[in-house]
């Protein structure tokens, strides 16, 4: 006598609610979730490190608090290559550098009127899009360095992080 | 069985009481090392709401860590290189400080302790991170920690700077100056 249209309705939202909660056979939606988790660490502990940026050192091409990722298997295959934006590492990697490699190994870097000169030979690059007037002697890159800098070269020379950075201290291509 | 249940729990309660003692009397070298570079950020840190007696004893017990003859090279890009030789002069950049800006957080990540043989001296290597309120960047620095043993304590005898991106040397040849 009790039980009613109401009631009906009662249980039929609990189930449903139950089935969007939990899913239909629980001990299935419990395994997925574990497996979620798992590959989750996995994934963003050794293979794609999120990141947030922060600076304006390489203004316009990344801009401050953009969330982005590190792609740790980028120099599985082949070593790190003119133009890719890579993250250096300090001590570790819980805070690191973000900056574009312009100098590979055994090359020399120069920069004349604000303009990157590879070997003598100016560099073309058109990330750059503010105006800069650094001038910088001659540098040869060691064998196992890469000469790296922000895109930002407008602020001033003294004030921006560059330089050679050793091949052990890259930790991956930025991926977006 | 009960009895037996009973020794079982006592006996694994004095094990763990035991097992405190021992690293409270013999505290493992790296773990102190560790223990005591945190410290060094929460003294090295301060807020506006820091009264005038807190900032003076802070500052003191913050030389305390530091041997009497330490040396701290700090360097930062668009930065001054920072040289401070003793405790006294420790003291009055730590009191500048607080007397110069409102407030000051200063974390260490990634720290990886290296213990010399004999364990009696230390290395650090650490990212240093500081952030001033107001101020657009936080600083970030790698460091290194040269700790030692000095009179069973572990005391700081010289901090500096690890350049992550080298400058380098121009190369043979380059005219002078250059």
């Amino acid at each position: 006598m009790k039980d009613g249209p109401n009631s009906n309705a009662r249980a039929s939202s609990v189930t449903w609610f139950r089935t969007i909660l939990i899913g239909r056979n629980p001990r299935f939606t419990a395994v997925r979730i574990v497996v979620l988790v798992a590959v989750s660490l996995v994934v963003f502990n050794f293979l794609l490190l999120p990141i947030r940026v922060q600076g304006i050192s390489m203004l316009p091409t990344y801009r401050t608090n953009r969330i982005n990722f590190v792609n740790r298997l980028a120099y599985v295959f082949h070593e790190p290559r003119r133009g890719d934006v890579v993250a250096i590492r300090y001590a570790g990697k819980h805070v690191m550098l973000m900056k574009r490699i312009i100098g590979l190994p055994g090359e020399t870097i120069s920069f004349h009127g604000g303009r990157a000169h590879i070997n003598g030979r100016p560099l073309d690059e058109p990330y750059v899009k503010f105006p800069c007037n650094w001038e910088i002697p001659p540098r040869q890159i060691g064998p196992n360095e890469y000469f790296v800098v922000g895109d930002n070269r407008s602020m001033p020379e003294a004030a921006h992080d560059k330089g050679k950075a050793e091949r052990r201290r890259i930790v991956g291509k930025v991926l977006l | 069985m009960k009895r037996w249940t009973g020794r079982l729990i006592l006996l694994g309660v004095l094990g763990i009481a035991a097992f405190y003692l021992w690293r409270w009397w013999f505290p493992d070298p790296e773990l102190e090392i560790r223990r005591r570079l945190q410290e060094v950020a929460q003294l090295a840190s301060f807020g506006n709401n820091e009264g005038p007696l807190a900032k003076a004893s802070n500052a003191h017990k913050l030389t305390t860590y530091f041997s009497s003859d330490a040396t701290i090279l700090v360097e930062g890009s668009g930065h001054p290189q920072m040289r401070i030789s003793g405790q006294q002069e420790l003291l009055q950049t730590a009191m500048a400080a607080r007397q110069n800006l409102a407030s000051l957080k200063v974390e260490f990540l990634d720290v990886t302790v290296a213990l010399a043989s004999g364990k009696q001296a230390a290395q650090v290597n650490l990212t240093a991170r500081a952030r001033v309120p107001g101020e657009r960047d936080e600083l970030i620095a790698e460091l290194n920690f040269f700790f030692k043993k000095i009179e069973g304590d572990w005391l700081i005898t010289r901090v500096e700077t690890v350049r992550t991106l080298s400058a380098g040397a121009a190369p043979g040849g380059s005219p002078p100056g250059v």
